[in-house]
């Protein structure tokens, strides 16, 4: 089974994000990037696939600037096969010059599997897997807690709102993964060394304009006040009471 | 390209809330437009519905419960399928080619915004908080970052558009009742394709109805404070007083103590409940994105350093064993 799996880096959960001056870009100097967390749990998928089938092969592709490769570099580390870096100056916005640039590449190659986040946690757009689904003709399932693959069929479990679809497909297939019940291994120092030395595919984008979505700014979202403690212990709660009732009135 | 086209959902035989969240901002749209406001609806609609409907300022209603074959047989649309109700949707922009496309963010708004965007070459916007339209185009604002930021963005004239609206962040107004005029359409998903569509083999409820966080006024949450799954009982009772849906920090669920359904954060759903009860939760930056936009914070935590405290509008010191119990003791006595 030939598997491909779309990452993108984006900023560490943890970090703070600040805006710059021109207020349409954020600081670049403060901040780690990461694998996106959702397609982490794709990956560590993956990787269980292939361990229970060693004919698998996995493929990890990203579109972004050069700082990616390192992500790229981790998981063939941790056992991908191939890398393909497609390379950017910068993180590209628009999200459906993204989709056509991936999707172009995507079907170069026949895969199965096809494993995207359900969404990045920059931008959260929650787009992009399902629109190559689209562009390419290959049914997507989208929000994925977990999957299955027997005999070229796919059982899948979209999360929704209260409930738990199953969906049944045959292979190829797009999924999005929603947080799954793996987290991703950590690579050894010994793999970590060896996947250095792998070459990564890179292939130079030529950044194809869309200016159909303007940003005119971004801004931080109206601060919280701090609030206040209303006491200790059991005794306080007759207080909280009234507060919910008589001055909120939300309960 | 004109007009609006919002696209509502069913859930138990009801049209969602966040439905109408959508008509509302469809019907402002239209006025200061002054284009025509059509909606669609995938699936079986009752009559109660539609009369609910007509306060809503649609002019057209479009109904698609059906497929048609290739060789024009009916069959009755049953189950989400995506791809069928891309075709559904797509069937009714190709009548009206209408300019701007609403979804709620909900999964089967998220799911089909997208495919419709992708399959008509139109801008897409998702979860957005606000709109208003100006002469360069549709402005909207969204948060990013997981809400640390929010943008805003222009949707140019010269391009049709599709966004979705991030639930529970519109107000939802009726309009004197009106009589859309009533269409009913048919998907046209040949057997063939049919064929190799996924297909939707079974829904999983959880054992007990549960309200879900993302749709609930109310959340009550417990983190790994709460020391024992079983211990979630407490925290079960309360919500159950308080018809609120139980929430949980990444710790727990990560421990398997609660389901993934109910985690709120940057990994979980990003709720914003009225009231938002944390119980044993230190609030970490990725929780705290999940909920900051809750309308009333309260938090209950032994450490009067714990993080959480910061951004709470009320806080109360000490044993959750304690407190929570009482707190339910306190609210089932009416005032
Ligand atoms: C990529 C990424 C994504 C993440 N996504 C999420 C997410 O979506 N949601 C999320 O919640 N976290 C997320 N996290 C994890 C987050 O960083 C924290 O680890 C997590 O929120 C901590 O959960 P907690 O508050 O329940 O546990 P803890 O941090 O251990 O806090 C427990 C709290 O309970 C209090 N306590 C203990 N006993 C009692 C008692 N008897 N009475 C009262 N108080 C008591 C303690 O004082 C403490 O403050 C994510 C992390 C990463 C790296
Ligand atoms: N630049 C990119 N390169 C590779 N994959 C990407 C890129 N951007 C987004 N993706 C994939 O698409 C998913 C959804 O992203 P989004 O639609 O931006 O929320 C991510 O989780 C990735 O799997």
């Amino acid at each position: 089974m030939k598997i491909l799996i779309c990452i993108k880096q984006v900023p560490d959960t943890a970090t703070k994000i600040k805006i710059s001056e021109n207020k349409k870009t954020i600081e670049q100097t403060s901040i780690k990037y990461e694998i996106n967390p959702y397609d982490e749990y794709a990956i560590e998928e993956a990787l269980r696939l292939k361990e229970n089938d060693p004919n698998t092969t996995i493929t990890v592709m990203s579109l972004g600037p050069e700082r990616v490769k390192q992500s790229l570099t981790k998981i063939i580390a941790i056992g991908a096969d191939n890398a393909i870096h497609l390379k950017t100056n910068e993180d590209i916005k628009n999200s459906f010059v993204v989709a056509k640039i991936l999707a172009n590449e995507i079907k170069k190659e026949r895969y199965d599997l096809i494993l995207f986040g359900k969404k990045s946690v920059d931008q959260d757009n929650n787009q992009i897997g399902i629109m190559i689904g689209e562009i390419n003709q290959i049914p997507c399932i989208s929000n994925c807690t977990e999957f299955k693959i027997n005999n070229n069929t796919i059982t899948a479990h979209r999360e929704i709102e209260g409930a738990i679809q199953i969906f049944e497909s045959k292979l190829p297939i797009i999924i999005t993964q929603e947080k799954g019940k793996n987290e991703l291994r950590y690579p050894s120092l010994r793999n970590l060394m060896a996947a250095k030395k792998k070459t990564i595919e890179s292939i130079d984008i030529v950044e194809q304009i869309n200016d159909d979505i303007e940003l005119i700014k971004l801004e931080y979202p109206p601060v919280r006040k701090e609030g206040k403690i209303i006491g200790e212990g059991k005794e306080a709660v007759s207080e909280l009471v009234r507060i919910l009732r008589e001055e909120r009135k939300i309960i | 390209m004109t007009g609006i086209l919002s696209v509502l959902e069913l859930k138990n035989d009801e049209v969602t809330n966040s439905s109408l969240e959508v008509l509302t901002e469809a019907k402002k749209i239209a006025t200061e437009k002054k284009q025509d406001n059509n909606a669609i609806v995938i699936g079986e609609i009752n009559n109660n519905n539609v009369e609910k409907l007509k306060e809503y300022g649609i002019n057209s209603l479009f109904i698609c419960s059906t497929n048609t074959n290739k060789d024009g047989r009916i069959t009755l649309l049953s189950g989400y399928s995506p791809e069928i109700y891309t075709m559904a949707i797509s069937s009714v922009i190709e009548i009206i080619k209408p300019e701007i496309i609403i979804f709620s963010g909900t999964s089967v708004g998220k799911d089909l915004a997208p495919r419709i965007a992708v399959n008509n070459e139109y801008s897409i916007a998702t979860d957005c908080i606000s709109i208003s339209v100006k002469p360069e185009g549709l402005e909207v604002k969204r948060p990013i970052y997981a809400g640390k930021i929010i943008e805003t963005v222009i949707l140019k004239t010269n391009n049709p558009k599709v966004i979705s609206l991030k639930i529970n962040s519109f107000n939802i107004k009726k309009q004197s009742v009106n009589e859309p005029k009533i269409k009913s359409i048919s998907s046209n998903v040949s057997e063939n394709v049919i064929q190799h569509l996924p297909v939707l083999k079974e829904t999983i409820f959880p054992e007990r109805k549960t309200l879900d966080v993302s749709e609930a006024s109310i959340i009550v949450s417990g983190g790994r404070g709460m020391k024992d799954p079983k211990n979630f009982n407490i925290i079960e009772e309360l919500a159950n007083t308080l018809n609120a849906a139980v929430g949980a920090s990444r710790a727990v669920v990560d421990a398997g103590w609660r389901p993934h359904s109910e985690q709120v954060g940057q990994t979980g759903k990003i709720v914003s409940p009225n009231l938002y009860i944390a119980c044993g939760i230190s609030g970490a930056v990725q929780h705290q994105v999940g909920m900051i936009n809750s309308k009333c914070i309260v938090a209950i935590n032994k450490d009067k350093n714990a993080p959480i405290f910061k951004f709470s509008d009320y806080g109360i010191v000490g044993d959750l064993f304690e407190i929570v119990p009482e707190l339910t003791k306190k609210l089932k006595v009416k005032n």
